[in-house]
């Protein structure tokens, strides 16, 4: 792109063109660079992730559990719409509530507009979990 | 959709299998059950909507009135899959 910029700067320079005829071809060659970016973003947008699982596998056969969840992500973002629309005076009652188990959380930064960078952030998400008895698998797919 | 509860303990058997069909029926007729007070809940926001220095709080709860059914909805695809040695847990929505 700036190969072609300094071409039309070049031909200003040497008068093969006006300065408003390079004017307007430098202004056409920003709007293709403005367009240029987001056909690149398009592009490299991943799939949605849809859901959260969780599974417990045994590492020996007998006498163990079993357990898979699949916990679609849609509850989430109806959990957070919800956890949102709660009155200021409830809100702060969750988060004291919350706080004395022990976490710092603040109700009121969960914002609907934040669980899309929310869920984003969590397709990178993998916990595993190899003990003994078990092996844990968080993740998102 | 379905839940089945199944023990394999042979000395306490026991089996519980819902189709998809009767949990659809189930709520059907809870719906039946509670149209009234849906009816009466429906009146009493309305109401607390329309007292004056009330509206902040009365528009939140009403907001979340009306995102219980998105919620039940979201459960869509929620499924538990538990297997011990003496029990099997499926819950599919």
């Amino acid at each position: 792109m700036n190969e072609e910029r300094m071409k039309v700067l070049n031909m200003i320079a040497e008068g093969k063109i006006s300065a408003e005829e390079g004017g307007k071809l430098l202004e056409a060659l920003d709007k293709k660079s403005d367009k240029a970016p987001e056909a690149v973003t398009v592009k490299n947008e991943k799939p949605g992730i849809n859901y959260l699982y969780v599974d417990i596998n045994p590492k020996t056969d007998a006498n163990t559990e079993k357990v898979h969840v699949k916990v679609p992500l849609a509850l989430v973002r109806a959990g957070v719409n919800i956890a949102s629309m709660l009155p200021a005076d409830v809100q702060d009652k969750v988060n004291s509530a919350i706080g004395e188990k022990g976490m710092k959380f603040n109700l009121s930064n969960l914002k609907p507009e934040n669980i899309e960078e929310l869920i984003r952030a969590l397709e990178e998400m993998e916990v595993n979990i190899d003990s003994d008895e078990h092996t844990v698998r968080v993740y998102c797919a | 959709m379905g839940i089945r509860i199944l023990s394999t303990n042979a000395e306490k058997p026991f089996s519980l299998w819902l189709p998809g069909i009767l949990i659809w029926l189930m709520l059907l007729f809870c719906m039946l059950i509670l149209i009234i007070p849906v009816f009466l809940i429906l009146i009493g926001l309305l109401i607390w909507n329309l007292i004056p220095g009330q509206r902040k709080n009365a528009r939140a709860y009403t907001r979340i009135f009306f995102s219980i059914p998105g919620l039940l909805c979201a459960l869509r695809g929620l499924t538990v899959d538990v297997e011990s040695p003496d029990t099997i847990v499926k819950i599919y929505f």
